[in-house]
Order: C-alpha cells, then structure tokens, then sequence
C-alpha cells in the first residue's frame, strides 16, 4: 500500500509540474505578444503623425501660397485700374482733339502716313464732319506733298477721328482712325504709361 | 490487495490527464487573450495617431489661414497705395498715350 501510495504521489506530482510548465509557457508567449504588439503600435502611431505633420505642414504652404496668388491679383487689378482709366482719359482727349483746330494738321498725318503704306493715288474715307476740313486747297497741298492723287469718299464712317485710306490701284486700305491706331499701339504704349505711373518720382 | 491499487493508481492517472488538459485550455485562452488584447492595442494606437493627426491638420490649416489673411489685407493696403500715388500721374500717363496715338 505503500507503495501505491507512493506511485499516486509521483503521478500526481509530474501532472502538476507539466501543468505549471504549460501555464508558465504560456504567460511567456502572451507577454511576448503584447510587447511585440505595444513596439508595432509606437511605430504604426508615429508614422501615422509624421505623415500627419507632412501633409499638415504642405496644406498650410498651399493656403499661404493661393493667398499670395490672390494679393498678387489684387495689386495687378489695381495697377491695371489706373491703366485703363488713363486710356479713358485718353480717348476722352483724342476726342477732344477730334473736335480742335489742331485736328486738320492731324488729320493730314494721318493721311500721309497710310498713303505712304498703301502707295499711289488713294481714295479716303472720314467722318461727316470732317469732310468740311477736306477743301480742295487741303487736298491739292496733300497730294502735292505725297505725290498722289487723293479722292474723297462720298460714305463716312463712324469714328473719333481719322481715316481710312484705300489704294486706287489693288483696294488695299489702312485703317488709320484714331479707334484703330490705339488699339494697334495698346501693345507698345502699355509699358511707357505702367512706368509713367508706377515707377519712382 | 491489487485490484485496489490498480484503481488508486488509474484513478491518479485520470487526474492527472485532466490536470494537463486543463492547464493546456487555459495556457489557450491565455494565448487567445493576449491577441484580442495585442489587437486592441494596435488599433487604440491607430486611432489616437490619426486624432492626432486630425488636430494637427486643424492647426496649420488655421495657422495658414491666418497668415493668408494678413497676405490679402497687406495686398489691399498696397493696391489702395498703388492708386492714390498713381492718380496724380493719369493726367501725364494719358498725355503719353495721346502723344503716342497721334505720333506718325
């Protein structure tokens, strides 16, 4: 009986041993799991923010830089206000001149210039009223001074001032009205009346 | 005498079968456990990283927006400028232009 009793005790106790080894193998593998899982969690997170801050920091620049857009808008739309209020004031004044006495001296430029672009005798289209300034003097002095013969035309046209000069021998015409030559020049003059009026002194 | 001692000894042999089983069902819960738990850790991290995120995005869209606003108020302060120092300069700007047009 002793013995018996002996070989329950061994049993016994060789169970409870291997139970206690599983048990212990066991916390140590879950331990080991969860620190595996709190290191990937560190790194996951401080991914995730140093992206956050990327991507935080290139939103700010993009607010900053359409703002930037915008108030370089906003000078330029100044800059190009005054720009087309001098063009009004110009053509306010063209208009002016349009009804002067220097007009005819003008006028007669004018009509040189495209004759000289078209060549031989011309014939020149003006508005109604100049064709009071057009006198058989003005025209023999102008055709003197070009070396052509210049017909008026008996239709005006619709304009501040100026003319239009068509070639008696092909049609070609210039256009050379006051409306036109401006919107020719636009181009040019742009940049002398940006610097008459934004540059220093 | 040994019937008896056969039985003692099967009956501890039993015991013991269940003594293991049982430490083997619990060292799988333990496991189990520690998994379920790994998870929500993860996720406790994902989530509290894209908060974070979240406000730091806030932040410099407020900090960008506040600067824009300094940008466009200083650009309409220059542009007010632009103007008031440029409309003594029209009359003579015009003249340009006239001068221009009327130049053969």
């Amino acid at each position: 009986m002793a013995d018996v009793k002996k070989i329950v005790e061994k049993i016994t106790a060789e169970a409870g041993a291997e139970a206690r080894e599983i048990l212990k193998e066991a916390k140590s593998g879950a331990s080991e799991i969860i620190s595996e899982a709190e290191k990937q969690a560190e790194a996951a997170k401080a991914e995730i923010i140093e992206a956050g801050k990327r991507d935080a920091e290139r939103e700010k620049l993009r607010i900053v830089a359409n703002a930037k857009l915008r108030a370089r808008k906003i000078k330029l739309g100044a800059k190009e206000d005054i720009i087309s209020e001098a063009f009004k004031m110009a053509e306010d004044r063209l208009r002016e001149i349009g009804k002067s006495k220097e007009y005819s001296s003008v006028l007669a430029s004018l009509i040189k210039e495209a004759q000289s672009i078209v060549g031989g005798d011309v014939e020149v289209i003006v508005r109604k009223d100049d064709l009071a300034v057009l006198t058989g003097a003005y025209l023999k002095k102008l055709s003197s001074e070009t070396k052509s013969r210049i017909d008026v035309s008996p239709s005006a046209i619709d304009t501040i001032g100026g003319v239009i000069v068509k070639a008696k021998k092909d049609l070609v015409e210039v256009n050379n009205t006051i409306e036109m030559r401006m919107e020719r020049m636009k181009g040019d003059l742009r940049p002398k009346v940006a610097k008459a009026l934004f540059s220093e002194g | 005498m040994v019937a008896e001692a056969l039985v003692e000894i099967k009956k501890a042999e039993k015991g013991a079968k269940k003594k293991i089983e049982k430490a083997r069902t619990d060292a799988e819960k333990l496991v189990e456990e520690a998994r379920s738990k790994a998870s929500e850790i993860k996720k406790k991290a994902e989530l509290d990283a894209k908060k974070k995120a979240e406000s730091l995005m806030k932040t410099a869209e407020k900090q960008g927006e506040e600067e824009a606003e300094k940008i466009v108020s200083e650009s309409e302060k220059e542009a007010g400028s632009i103007k008031k120092e440029s409309s003594g300069k029209i009359k003579a700007a015009a003249d340009a232009i006239v001068n221009g047009v009327l130049e053969v």
